[in-house]
Protein backbone atom coordinates (compact mmCIF):
# COMPACT_ATOMS: atom_id res chain seq x y z
CA UNK A 1 0.00 0.00 0.00
CA UNK A 2 1.34 3.44 -0.89
CA UNK A 3 1.04 5.64 1.78
CA UNK A 4 3.08 8.59 -0.22
CA UNK A 5 1.22 12.30 -0.04
CA UNK A 6 1.07 11.89 -3.95
CA UNK A 7 -1.89 12.58 -5.55
CA UNK A 8 -3.80 13.71 -2.81
CA UNK A 9 -1.72 16.38 -1.80
CA UNK A 10 -2.23 16.12 1.65
CA UNK A 11 -1.55 14.18 4.45
CA UNK A 12 -3.87 10.98 4.75
CA UNK A 13 -5.92 11.31 7.95
CA UNK A 14 -5.74 8.35 10.30
CA UNK A 15 -8.68 7.53 13.11
CA UNK A 16 -6.53 6.47 16.05
CA UNK A 17 -8.23 2.96 16.90
CA UNK A 18 -10.88 3.65 15.37
CA UNK A 19 -11.80 7.50 16.53
CA UNK A 20 -11.14 7.71 20.23
CA UNK A 21 -12.36 10.64 20.55
CA UNK A 22 -15.72 10.00 19.48
CA UNK A 23 -16.31 6.62 21.21
CA UNK A 24 -14.69 4.17 23.32
CA UNK A 25 -11.58 2.79 21.67
CA UNK A 26 -11.20 0.06 19.60
CA UNK A 27 -15.04 -0.77 19.39
CA UNK A 28 -17.26 -1.16 16.33
CA UNK A 29 -18.53 1.99 17.45
CA UNK A 30 -15.17 3.71 16.94
CA UNK A 31 -14.75 1.91 13.85
CA UNK A 32 -18.29 3.55 12.75
CA UNK A 33 -16.72 6.87 14.05
CA UNK A 34 -13.79 6.77 11.78
CA UNK A 35 -15.52 5.98 8.77
CA UNK A 36 -18.47 8.39 9.18
CA UNK A 37 -15.90 10.82 10.32
CA UNK A 38 -14.17 10.44 6.84
CA UNK A 39 -11.14 9.06 7.99
CA UNK A 40 -9.23 7.87 4.79
CA UNK A 41 -7.43 4.88 6.92
CA UNK A 42 -9.06 3.87 9.65
CA UNK A 43 -6.04 2.50 12.40
CA UNK A 44 -7.22 -0.43 15.14
CA UNK A 45 -5.00 -2.75 17.58
CA UNK A 46 -4.74 -6.10 17.51
CA UNK A 47 -3.74 -7.75 20.70
CA UNK A 48 -2.83 -11.22 21.25
CA UNK A 49 -6.05 -13.85 20.39
CA UNK A 50 -7.27 -11.71 17.50
CA UNK A 51 -9.08 -9.13 19.48
CA UNK A 52 -8.85 -5.63 19.46
CA UNK A 53 -7.65 -3.84 22.36
CA UNK A 54 -4.20 -2.12 22.98
CA UNK A 55 -3.60 -4.28 25.43
CA UNK A 56 -4.98 -7.64 26.85
CA UNK A 57 -5.72 -5.83 30.19
CA UNK A 58 -6.98 -2.81 28.32
CA UNK A 59 -9.86 -5.06 25.95
CA UNK A 60 -12.90 -2.68 25.33
CA UNK A 61 -15.91 -3.65 27.71
CA UNK A 62 -17.05 -4.50 24.51
CA UNK A 63 -14.68 -6.72 22.77
CA UNK A 64 -14.38 -6.90 18.84
CA UNK A 65 -12.32 -10.09 16.87
CA UNK A 66 -10.14 -8.98 14.19
CA UNK A 67 -12.19 -10.91 11.93
CA UNK A 68 -15.72 -8.62 12.48
CA UNK A 69 -13.22 -5.60 11.73
CA UNK A 70 -12.07 -6.71 8.75
CA UNK A 71 -15.30 -7.66 8.17
CA UNK A 72 -17.19 -4.21 8.62
CA UNK A 73 -14.24 -2.11 7.35
CA UNK A 74 -13.95 -4.13 4.09
CA UNK A 75 -16.85 -3.14 2.62
CA UNK A 76 -16.42 0.69 3.87
CA UNK A 77 -14.27 2.86 1.27
CA UNK A 78 -11.62 2.86 3.85
CA UNK A 79 -8.14 1.86 4.45
CA UNK A 80 -6.84 -0.11 7.03
CA UNK A 81 -4.13 0.05 9.49
CA UNK A 82 -3.04 -2.73 11.50
CA UNK A 83 -1.37 -2.07 15.25
CA UNK A 84 0.53 -5.03 16.33
CA UNK A 85 0.78 -4.79 20.23
CA UNK A 86 3.12 -7.45 20.37
CA UNK A 87 5.57 -10.16 18.44
CA UNK A 88 4.18 -13.79 18.10
CA UNK A 89 0.77 -13.54 15.85
CA UNK A 90 2.31 -12.37 12.79
CA UNK A 91 0.95 -15.14 10.65
CA UNK A 92 -2.60 -15.23 11.82
CA UNK A 93 -2.89 -11.42 11.31
CA UNK A 94 -1.80 -11.80 7.68
CA UNK A 95 -3.84 -15.26 6.92
CA UNK A 96 -7.11 -12.71 8.59
CA UNK A 97 -6.09 -10.14 5.67
CA UNK A 98 -5.46 -12.57 2.90
CA UNK A 99 -8.97 -14.51 4.09
CA UNK A 100 -10.94 -10.82 3.69
CA UNK A 101 -9.14 -10.30 0.70
CA UNK A 102 -8.10 -6.76 2.08
CA UNK A 103 -3.82 -7.52 1.31
CA UNK A 104 -3.46 -3.99 -0.74
CA UNK A 105 -5.98 -1.90 1.12
CA UNK A 106 -4.37 -2.70 4.58
CA UNK A 107 -1.00 -2.34 6.38
CA UNK A 108 0.62 -3.39 9.38
CA UNK A 109 2.39 -1.38 11.90
CA UNK A 110 4.58 -2.60 14.72
CA UNK A 111 7.24 -1.22 17.34
CA UNK A 112 8.83 -4.41 17.20
CA UNK A 113 11.72 -4.74 14.86
CA UNK A 114 10.99 -8.83 15.12
CA UNK A 115 7.59 -8.36 14.01
CA UNK A 116 8.42 -6.11 11.41
CA UNK A 117 11.29 -8.53 9.80
CA UNK A 118 8.82 -11.46 10.46
CA UNK A 119 6.34 -10.03 7.66
CA UNK A 120 8.65 -8.48 5.75
CA UNK A 121 9.73 -12.75 5.15
CA UNK A 122 6.71 -14.25 4.94
CA UNK A 123 4.76 -11.40 3.02
CA UNK A 124 6.81 -9.01 1.33
CA UNK A 125 4.06 -7.02 -0.76
CA UNK A 126 2.40 -6.19 3.03
CA UNK A 127 3.37 -2.58 3.83
CA UNK A 128 5.11 -2.76 7.22
CA UNK A 129 5.36 0.65 9.49
CA UNK A 130 7.95 0.45 12.10
CA UNK A 131 6.52 2.41 15.34
CA UNK A 132 8.66 4.77 17.16
CA UNK A 133 9.41 5.59 20.45
CA UNK A 134 8.43 2.25 22.27
CA UNK A 135 7.56 2.39 26.14
CA UNK A 136 9.86 0.05 26.58
CA UNK A 137 10.39 0.48 30.46
CA UNK A 138 6.81 1.77 31.29
CA UNK A 139 7.87 5.24 32.54
CA UNK A 140 5.15 6.39 29.94
CA UNK A 141 3.02 5.55 32.91
CA UNK A 142 4.43 7.85 35.51
CA UNK A 143 4.08 11.40 35.46
CA UNK A 144 7.08 13.38 34.58
CA UNK A 145 7.55 17.65 35.19
CA UNK A 146 6.30 19.41 31.55
CA UNK A 147 10.12 20.31 31.56
CA UNK A 148 11.54 16.89 31.67
CA UNK A 149 9.68 15.65 28.91
CA UNK A 150 9.73 18.66 26.93
CA UNK A 151 13.42 18.32 26.99
CA UNK A 152 13.63 14.61 26.44
CA UNK A 153 11.25 15.26 23.42
CA UNK A 154 13.61 18.33 21.96
CA UNK A 155 16.83 16.11 22.15
CA UNK A 156 15.37 12.94 20.67
CA UNK A 157 13.88 15.15 18.11
CA UNK A 158 17.76 16.12 17.41
CA UNK A 159 19.05 12.78 16.90
CA UNK A 160 16.27 11.35 15.41
CA UNK A 161 17.61 12.26 11.91
CA UNK A 162 20.30 9.36 12.54
CA UNK A 163 18.20 7.37 14.45
CA UNK A 164 15.43 6.80 11.13
CA UNK A 165 17.88 5.06 8.84
CA UNK A 166 18.38 2.66 11.62
CA UNK A 167 14.69 1.92 12.45
CA UNK A 168 13.64 1.07 9.28
CA UNK A 169 16.75 -1.65 8.84
CA UNK A 170 16.35 -3.43 11.40
CA UNK A 171 13.12 -3.44 11.31
CA UNK A 172 12.97 -3.88 7.47
CA UNK A 173 10.26 -1.37 7.17
CA UNK A 174 9.13 0.16 4.24
CA UNK A 175 6.94 3.46 6.24
CA UNK A 176 7.83 5.05 9.61
CA UNK A 177 5.32 5.74 12.22
CA UNK A 178 6.70 8.35 14.81
CA UNK A 179 5.14 10.38 17.72
CA UNK A 180 4.19 13.26 16.77
CA UNK A 181 6.69 15.50 18.56
CA UNK A 182 9.53 13.76 16.68
CA UNK A 183 8.41 14.30 13.24
CA UNK A 184 11.10 16.89 12.32
CA UNK A 185 11.06 18.36 8.88
CA UNK A 186 14.98 16.56 9.28
CA UNK A 187 13.53 13.19 10.15
CA UNK A 188 10.89 13.60 7.52
CA UNK A 189 13.37 13.89 4.66
CA UNK A 190 15.65 11.34 5.69
CA UNK A 191 12.48 8.80 6.04
CA UNK A 192 11.51 10.10 2.65
CA UNK A 193 15.12 9.98 1.26
CA UNK A 194 14.97 6.48 2.22
CA UNK A 195 11.66 6.37 -0.04
CA UNK A 196 9.53 5.64 3.40
CA UNK A 197 6.59 7.70 4.18
CA UNK A 198 6.05 9.08 7.74
CA UNK A 199 3.43 8.61 9.54
CA UNK A 200 2.79 11.02 13.04
CA UNK A 201 0.42 9.77 15.73
CA UNK A 202 -1.82 10.76 18.43
CA UNK A 203 -2.21 14.57 16.95
CA UNK A 204 -5.31 15.76 18.29
CA UNK A 205 -4.56 19.18 18.06
CA UNK A 206 -5.26 21.60 15.17
CA UNK A 207 -1.78 23.28 15.74
CA UNK A 208 0.34 19.94 15.67
CA UNK A 209 -1.72 18.96 12.55
CA UNK A 210 -0.46 22.76 10.59
CA UNK A 211 2.87 22.00 12.34
CA UNK A 212 2.81 18.25 10.77
CA UNK A 213 2.01 19.43 7.31
CA UNK A 214 4.94 21.13 7.37
CA UNK A 215 6.94 18.90 8.40
CA UNK A 216 5.87 16.82 5.44
CA UNK A 217 4.78 13.68 6.97
CA UNK A 218 2.60 11.54 4.82
CA UNK A 219 -0.12 10.28 7.74
CA UNK A 220 -1.80 12.09 10.66
CA UNK A 221 -3.17 9.68 13.05
CA UNK A 222 -5.93 11.43 15.14
CA UNK A 223 -8.37 10.36 17.68
CA UNK A 224 -10.49 12.92 16.04
CA UNK A 225 -10.41 12.53 12.26
CA UNK A 226 -12.95 15.19 11.74
CA UNK A 227 -10.56 18.07 13.46
CA UNK A 228 -7.73 16.87 10.95
CA UNK A 229 -9.71 16.65 8.19
CA UNK A 230 -11.50 20.26 9.03
CA UNK A 231 -7.94 21.51 9.85
CA UNK A 232 -6.36 20.39 6.62
CA UNK A 233 -8.88 21.54 4.56
CA UNK A 234 -8.82 25.33 5.88
CA UNK A 235 -4.95 25.15 4.99
CA UNK A 236 -5.88 23.54 2.12
CA UNK A 237 -7.97 26.74 1.61
CA UNK A 238 -5.19 29.56 1.95
CA UNK B 1 41.44 8.15 22.24
CA UNK B 2 39.51 11.24 22.58
CA UNK B 3 37.69 10.77 19.18
CA UNK B 4 36.87 6.74 21.14
CA UNK B 5 35.97 8.75 24.22
CA UNK B 6 33.85 10.47 21.79
CA UNK B 7 32.11 7.61 20.13
CA UNK B 8 31.37 5.51 23.12
CA UNK B 9 29.33 8.39 24.60
CA UNK B 10 27.85 9.00 21.20
CA UNK B 11 26.60 5.22 21.60
CA UNK B 12 26.14 5.61 25.31
CA UNK B 13 23.65 8.58 25.25
CA UNK B 14 21.88 7.03 21.62
CA UNK B 15 21.19 3.88 23.98
CA UNK B 16 19.74 5.59 26.68
CA UNK B 17 17.37 8.06 24.34
CA UNK B 18 16.05 5.03 23.09
CA UNK B 19 15.38 2.75 26.51
CA UNK B 20 13.58 6.43 27.96
CA UNK B 21 11.98 7.54 25.14
CA UNK B 22 8.89 6.23 26.48
CA UNK B 23 8.48 9.30 28.30
CA UNK B 24 7.56 11.37 25.13
CA UNK B 25 4.44 9.62 25.25
CA UNK B 26 4.32 10.91 28.78
CA UNK B 27 3.75 14.18 28.01
CA UNK B 28 -0.13 14.44 27.20
CA UNK B 29 0.19 18.26 27.01
CA UNK B 30 2.86 18.13 23.71
CA UNK B 31 -0.12 18.36 21.65
CA UNK B 32 -2.25 20.77 23.70
CA UNK B 33 0.50 23.90 23.11
CA UNK B 34 -0.86 26.35 25.72
CA UNK B 35 0.88 29.53 23.74
CA UNK B 36 -0.96 31.31 20.66
CA UNK B 37 -0.01 30.62 17.49
CA UNK B 38 -0.32 32.89 14.59
CA UNK B 39 0.39 31.99 10.29
CA UNK B 40 0.82 35.08 9.04
CA UNK B 41 0.54 34.32 5.28
CA UNK B 42 1.55 37.56 3.05
CA UNK B 43 0.67 37.24 -0.71
CA UNK B 44 2.04 39.98 -2.95
CA UNK B 45 0.18 40.31 -6.37
CA UNK B 46 1.15 42.22 -9.12
CA UNK B 47 -1.21 43.70 -11.59
CA UNK B 48 -0.41 46.15 -14.38
CA UNK B 49 1.72 48.50 -12.18
CA UNK B 50 -0.38 48.06 -8.88
CA UNK B 51 0.41 46.22 -5.89
CA UNK B 52 -1.58 44.67 -3.19
CA UNK B 53 -1.05 42.98 -0.55
CA UNK B 54 -3.33 40.71 1.71
CA UNK B 55 -2.70 39.29 4.89
CA UNK B 56 -3.70 36.35 6.28
CA UNK B 57 -3.58 35.45 9.88
CA UNK B 58 -4.91 32.53 11.50
CA UNK B 59 -5.25 32.65 15.28
CA UNK B 60 -6.03 29.97 17.48
CA UNK B 61 -7.66 30.81 20.78
CA UNK B 62 -4.94 30.74 23.81
CA UNK B 63 -7.52 29.83 26.54
CA UNK B 64 -11.00 28.22 26.19
CA UNK B 65 -14.41 29.74 25.67
CA UNK B 66 -15.95 31.15 28.64
CA UNK B 67 -18.60 28.83 30.41
CA UNK B 68 -17.71 25.51 28.20
CA UNK B 69 -17.62 22.38 30.12
CA UNK B 70 -15.73 18.61 29.61
CA UNK B 71 -18.01 16.28 30.47
CA UNK B 72 -19.51 18.79 33.52
CA UNK B 73 -15.96 20.25 34.36
CA UNK B 74 -15.88 23.63 33.80
CA UNK B 75 -12.85 24.42 31.83
CA UNK B 76 -13.95 27.96 30.25
CA UNK B 77 -11.41 30.41 30.28
CA UNK B 78 -8.20 27.70 31.00
CA UNK B 79 -5.34 27.07 29.24
CA UNK B 80 -5.54 24.23 27.09
CA UNK B 81 -2.81 22.40 29.57
CA UNK B 82 -4.38 23.44 32.38
CA UNK B 83 -7.77 21.97 31.10
CA UNK B 84 -6.20 18.37 30.28
CA UNK B 85 -4.86 18.51 33.61
CA UNK B 86 -8.74 19.79 35.17
CA UNK B 87 -10.18 17.23 33.46
CA UNK B 88 -7.83 14.25 34.39
CA UNK B 89 -8.15 15.49 37.91
CA UNK B 90 -11.64 15.09 37.83
CA UNK B 91 -11.32 11.53 36.15
CA UNK B 92 -9.13 10.22 38.54
CA UNK B 93 -11.15 11.21 41.39
CA UNK B 94 -12.47 7.51 42.58
CA UNK B 95 -15.70 6.20 41.75
CA UNK B 96 -17.49 5.11 45.41
CA UNK B 97 -18.95 1.36 45.04
CA UNK B 98 -21.28 0.40 47.89
CA UNK B 99 -21.87 -2.92 48.25
CA UNK B 100 -24.00 -3.53 51.79
CA UNK B 101 -23.01 -1.08 53.63
CA UNK B 102 -18.90 -1.47 52.96
CA UNK B 103 -17.84 1.51 51.11
CA UNK B 104 -14.95 0.29 48.28
CA UNK B 105 -12.91 3.24 45.74
CA UNK B 106 -12.85 1.93 42.44
CA UNK B 107 -9.97 3.94 40.86
CA UNK B 108 -11.18 4.96 37.52
CA UNK B 109 -7.67 5.39 35.58
CA UNK B 110 -6.85 1.94 36.28
CA UNK B 111 -9.99 0.74 34.46
CA UNK B 112 -10.95 3.06 31.62
CA UNK B 113 -8.88 5.71 29.71
CA UNK B 114 -10.53 9.19 29.28
CA UNK B 115 -9.43 10.74 26.14
CA UNK B 116 -9.35 14.20 28.01
CA UNK B 117 -6.65 15.80 25.66
CA UNK B 118 -9.17 15.43 22.59
CA UNK B 119 -12.37 16.72 24.63
CA UNK B 120 -9.98 19.59 25.39
CA UNK B 121 -8.93 20.25 21.65
CA UNK B 122 -12.83 20.12 21.47
CA UNK B 123 -13.61 22.11 24.01
CA UNK B 124 -11.26 25.22 21.89
CA UNK B 125 -13.53 25.00 19.20
CA UNK B 126 -16.51 24.76 20.98
CA UNK B 127 -19.73 27.69 21.26
CA UNK B 128 -18.71 29.25 24.60
CA UNK B 129 -21.17 27.55 27.30
CA UNK B 130 -20.96 24.21 25.43
CA UNK B 131 -21.00 20.83 27.51
CA UNK B 132 -18.05 18.67 25.60
CA UNK B 133 -18.61 14.87 25.33
CA UNK B 134 -15.71 13.00 27.40
CA UNK B 135 -15.45 9.50 25.72
CA UNK B 136 -14.01 7.05 27.83
CA UNK B 137 -13.38 3.39 27.09
CA UNK B 138 -13.95 0.85 29.60
CA UNK B 139 -11.44 -1.89 29.96
CA UNK B 140 -13.61 -5.14 30.25
CA UNK B 141 -10.63 -7.72 31.47
CA UNK B 142 -9.62 -5.32 34.06
CA UNK B 143 -13.21 -4.34 35.55
CA UNK B 144 -13.73 -8.19 35.37
CA UNK B 145 -11.05 -8.90 37.69
CA UNK B 146 -12.05 -6.18 40.01
CA UNK B 147 -15.46 -7.84 40.64
CA UNK B 148 -14.39 -11.04 40.95
CA UNK B 149 -12.29 -9.69 43.97
CA UNK B 150 -15.22 -8.27 45.16
CA UNK B 151 -17.07 -11.18 44.29
CA UNK B 152 -14.60 -13.29 46.42
CA UNK B 153 -15.17 -10.98 49.31
CA UNK B 154 -18.87 -10.83 49.52
CA UNK B 155 -20.50 -13.71 47.76
CA UNK B 156 -20.58 -16.87 50.19
CA UNK B 157 -22.21 -20.30 49.18
CA UNK B 158 -24.69 -21.29 52.12
CA UNK B 159 -22.94 -24.17 53.87
CA UNK B 160 -25.56 -27.13 54.44
CA UNK B 161 -26.45 -28.89 57.90
CA UNK B 162 -25.25 -32.61 58.19
CA UNK B 163 -25.75 -35.03 60.43
CA UNK B 164 -23.20 -37.76 61.83
CA UNK B 165 -22.50 -39.94 64.54
CA UNK B 166 -19.90 -39.67 66.77
CA UNK B 167 -19.53 -41.97 69.94
CA UNK B 168 -23.01 -43.22 69.20
CA UNK B 169 -24.59 -40.11 69.12
CA UNK B 170 -25.95 -38.17 66.20
CA UNK B 171 -23.95 -34.55 65.96
CA UNK B 172 -25.73 -32.03 63.99
CA UNK B 173 -23.38 -29.26 61.93
CA UNK B 174 -25.50 -25.81 61.73
CA UNK B 175 -26.32 -25.02 58.28
CA UNK B 176 -25.50 -21.02 57.45
CA UNK B 177 -27.13 -18.80 54.90
CA UNK B 178 -25.49 -17.38 51.99
CA UNK B 179 -25.06 -14.29 50.10
CA UNK B 180 -25.23 -13.94 46.35
CA UNK B 181 -24.42 -10.22 44.65
CA UNK B 182 -25.61 -9.82 40.98
CA UNK B 183 -22.04 -8.74 39.40
CA UNK B 184 -23.53 -8.86 36.04
CA UNK B 185 -25.86 -5.62 36.64
CA UNK B 186 -22.94 -4.77 38.83
CA UNK B 187 -21.27 -3.95 36.16
CA UNK B 188 -23.55 -2.60 34.07
CA UNK B 189 -24.08 0.08 36.82
CA UNK B 190 -20.10 0.84 36.73
CA UNK B 191 -19.64 0.88 33.46
CA UNK B 192 -22.45 3.45 32.85
CA UNK B 193 -21.09 5.55 36.02
CA UNK B 194 -17.60 5.79 33.93
CA UNK B 195 -18.97 6.27 30.89
CA UNK B 196 -21.24 9.47 32.14
CA UNK B 197 -17.93 10.50 34.22
CA UNK B 198 -20.07 10.21 36.97
CA UNK B 199 -18.84 9.83 40.74
CA UNK B 200 -22.11 9.25 42.75
CA UNK B 201 -22.14 6.05 44.55
CA UNK B 202 -23.06 3.07 42.70
CA UNK B 203 -24.98 0.97 45.04
CA UNK B 204 -25.17 -3.41 44.91
CA UNK B 205 -26.75 -5.59 47.47
CA UNK B 206 -25.63 -8.63 48.24
CA UNK B 207 -29.00 -11.38 48.42
CA UNK B 208 -29.73 -13.53 50.94
CA UNK B 209 -29.07 -17.32 49.97
CA UNK B 210 -30.80 -20.22 52.12
CA UNK B 211 -29.09 -23.42 52.94
CA UNK B 212 -30.83 -26.60 51.05
CA UNK B 213 -30.35 -28.86 54.07
CA UNK B 214 -31.43 -26.42 57.13
CA UNK B 215 -31.32 -27.93 60.34
CA UNK B 216 -34.37 -28.65 60.77
CA UNK B 217 -34.46 -31.15 58.72
CA UNK B 218 -32.37 -32.99 61.02
CA UNK B 219 -35.21 -32.43 63.96
CA UNK B 220 -35.87 -35.90 64.61
CA UNK B 221 -32.89 -38.70 64.12
CA UNK B 222 -33.27 -42.45 65.55
CA UNK B 223 -30.51 -44.77 66.57
CA UNK B 224 -31.08 -48.40 67.75
CA UNK B 225 -28.41 -49.98 69.40
CA UNK B 226 -29.11 -54.15 68.97
CA UNK B 227 -26.52 -54.54 71.40
CA UNK B 228 -28.99 -52.77 73.90
CA UNK B 229 -31.83 -53.30 72.35
CA UNK B 230 -32.89 -49.82 73.11
CA UNK B 231 -33.87 -47.33 70.63
CA UNK B 232 -32.96 -43.66 71.36
CA UNK B 233 -35.15 -40.56 69.53
CA UNK B 234 -33.20 -37.74 69.22
CA UNK B 235 -33.92 -34.07 68.70
CA UNK B 236 -31.54 -31.82 67.31
CA UNK B 237 -28.69 -34.08 68.69
CA UNK B 238 -30.84 -34.04 72.19
CA UNK B 239 -31.72 -37.32 73.51
CA UNK B 240 -35.84 -37.22 73.87
CA UNK B 241 -36.66 -40.55 74.55
CA UNK B 242 -35.49 -44.40 74.74
CA UNK B 243 -37.36 -47.54 73.94
CA UNK B 244 -36.86 -51.12 74.40
CA UNK B 245 -36.93 -52.81 71.44
CA UNK B 246 -36.28 -56.40 69.92
CA UNK B 247 -33.76 -56.85 66.99
CA UNK B 248 -33.01 -59.62 64.81
CA UNK B 249 -31.61 -62.70 65.76
CA UNK B 250 -28.32 -64.42 65.25
CA UNK B 251 -29.14 -65.47 61.94
CA UNK B 252 -31.82 -62.56 60.75
CA UNK B 253 -29.86 -59.66 61.57
CA UNK B 254 -31.05 -56.19 61.89
CA UNK B 255 -28.93 -54.51 58.92
CA UNK B 256 -26.08 -52.02 60.58
CA UNK B 257 -26.22 -48.75 58.65
CA UNK B 258 -27.56 -45.86 58.12
CA UNK B 259 -31.19 -45.69 56.75
CA UNK B 260 -34.13 -43.72 56.51
CA UNK B 261 -38.02 -44.33 57.16
CA UNK B 262 -39.35 -44.49 53.97
CA UNK B 263 -42.93 -45.63 54.30
CA UNK B 264 -45.63 -45.36 57.72
CA UNK B 265 -48.57 -47.13 57.21
CA UNK B 266 -51.09 -47.08 60.24
CA UNK B 267 -53.10 -50.67 60.81
CA UNK B 268 -51.07 -52.74 58.28
CA UNK B 269 -51.58 -55.67 56.98
CA UNK B 270 -48.88 -58.13 57.05
CA UNK B 271 -47.81 -59.84 54.27
CA UNK B 272 -45.01 -62.88 54.48
CA UNK B 273 -42.00 -62.16 53.05
CA UNK B 274 -41.68 -63.68 49.37
CA UNK B 275 -37.75 -63.55 49.85
CA UNK B 276 -37.60 -65.03 53.43
CA UNK B 277 -37.70 -69.05 54.03
CA UNK B 278 -39.13 -68.93 57.37
CA UNK B 279 -42.29 -67.10 55.97
CA UNK B 280 -42.50 -70.13 53.81
CA UNK B 281 -46.34 -71.42 53.34
CA UNK B 282 -47.94 -68.44 55.72
CA UNK B 283 -50.88 -65.92 54.53
CA UNK B 284 -51.13 -62.33 55.13
CA UNK B 285 -52.93 -61.35 58.29
CA UNK B 286 -55.65 -58.14 57.91
CA UNK B 287 -54.95 -55.55 61.13
CA UNK B 288 -56.13 -56.48 64.36
CA UNK B 289 -55.08 -57.79 67.89
CA UNK B 290 -53.25 -60.92 65.80
CA UNK B 291 -51.06 -58.93 63.31
CA UNK B 292 -47.04 -59.12 63.58
CA UNK B 293 -46.82 -55.22 63.09
CA UNK B 294 -49.52 -54.26 65.72
CA UNK B 295 -51.11 -51.12 64.67
CA UNK B 296 -48.02 -49.08 63.09
CA UNK B 297 -45.74 -49.62 60.18
CA UNK B 298 -42.43 -47.60 60.18
CA UNK B 299 -40.43 -48.94 56.87
CA UNK B 300 -36.84 -48.46 56.22
CA UNK B 301 -34.77 -48.20 52.95
CA UNK B 302 -33.38 -51.36 54.42
CA UNK B 303 -34.86 -54.08 51.93
CA UNK B 304 -37.69 -55.90 54.31
CA UNK B 305 -36.77 -54.15 57.55
CA UNK B 306 -39.25 -51.82 59.98
CA UNK B 307 -40.10 -50.49 63.04
CA UNK B 308 -43.19 -51.69 64.39
CA UNK B 309 -45.54 -52.79 66.42
CA UNK B 310 -45.99 -56.49 68.39
CA UNK B 311 -48.24 -59.21 68.95
CA UNK B 312 -45.37 -60.47 70.93
CA UNK B 313 -44.82 -58.10 73.69
CA UNK B 314 -42.91 -60.74 76.10
CA UNK B 315 -40.00 -60.59 73.03
CA UNK B 316 -39.33 -56.83 73.63
CA UNK B 317 -35.94 -56.52 74.86
CA UNK B 318 -34.42 -59.37 73.00
CA UNK B 319 -33.10 -60.03 70.17
CA UNK B 320 -36.06 -62.00 68.89
CA UNK B 321 -37.10 -60.66 65.69
CA UNK B 322 -36.20 -61.36 61.70
CA UNK B 323 -34.61 -58.50 61.51
CA UNK B 324 -37.19 -55.93 61.55
CA UNK B 325 -37.58 -53.47 64.89
CA UNK B 326 -40.31 -54.36 67.70
CA UNK B 327 -41.77 -51.95 69.83
CA UNK B 328 -44.39 -51.81 72.37
CA UNK B 329 -47.86 -51.22 70.54
CA UNK B 330 -48.21 -47.63 72.97
CA UNK B 331 -44.05 -46.91 71.83
CA UNK B 332 -45.03 -47.56 67.96
CA UNK B 333 -47.97 -45.55 67.90
CA UNK B 334 -46.38 -42.75 69.85
CA UNK B 335 -43.30 -42.87 67.57
CA UNK B 336 -45.27 -42.83 64.69
CA UNK B 337 -46.51 -39.69 65.74
CA UNK B 338 -43.73 -38.27 65.90
CA UNK B 339 -41.34 -39.18 62.81
CA UNK B 340 -41.80 -38.02 59.17
CA UNK B 341 -40.93 -40.43 56.50
CA UNK B 342 -37.13 -39.20 55.93
CA UNK B 343 -35.88 -39.36 59.57
CA UNK B 344 -32.59 -40.74 59.47
CA UNK B 345 -32.34 -44.39 61.48
CA UNK B 346 -28.88 -45.02 62.66
CA UNK B 347 -28.72 -48.65 63.17
CA UNK B 348 -25.50 -50.13 65.79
Amino acid sequence: MNLRRGELGRPRVIGHRGAAALAPENTLASLQAAVAAGADIVEFDVSPGLRLGHSLSELPEQELSLDEALEFLGGQDVGLHLDLKLPGYEDEVLAALHRHGLGDRAYVSTAFALTGRRIAARAPGCTVAIGYPRDRVGIAKLHWPRTLTRAGAASLRQVMPARVPLLLRWARADALSLHHTLCSPAAVSVAHRLGAPVLAWTVNDPDAVRRLVGAGVDGIVSDDPGMALETLATLLAQ
Amino acid sequence: MKRLHAAVLFVLGFAAAGAFSGAVIADVTTSTTSSTVATTTAETTTTSGTTTTSTTTTTTAATIPAGVRVAGVRVGGLRPADAVSAVQAAFRRPLPVVVDRNKLLLVPTKFASAYSATAVARARIAEPGANVQLVIGVHGPALRAWLTAVERRFVRAPVDASLKLKLGKPFLTKDKPGRALDTARLRVKIVAALKANSRLPVRARTRLVAPKVSVGTFAETIVINRALNELFLYDLGNLRRTFRVATGQAIYPTPKGVWHIVVKWKNPTWYPPVQDAWAKGLKPVPPGPNNPLGTRWMGLDAPGVGIHGTDEPTSIGYSASHGCIRMQVPDAEWLFDHVDVGTTVYIL
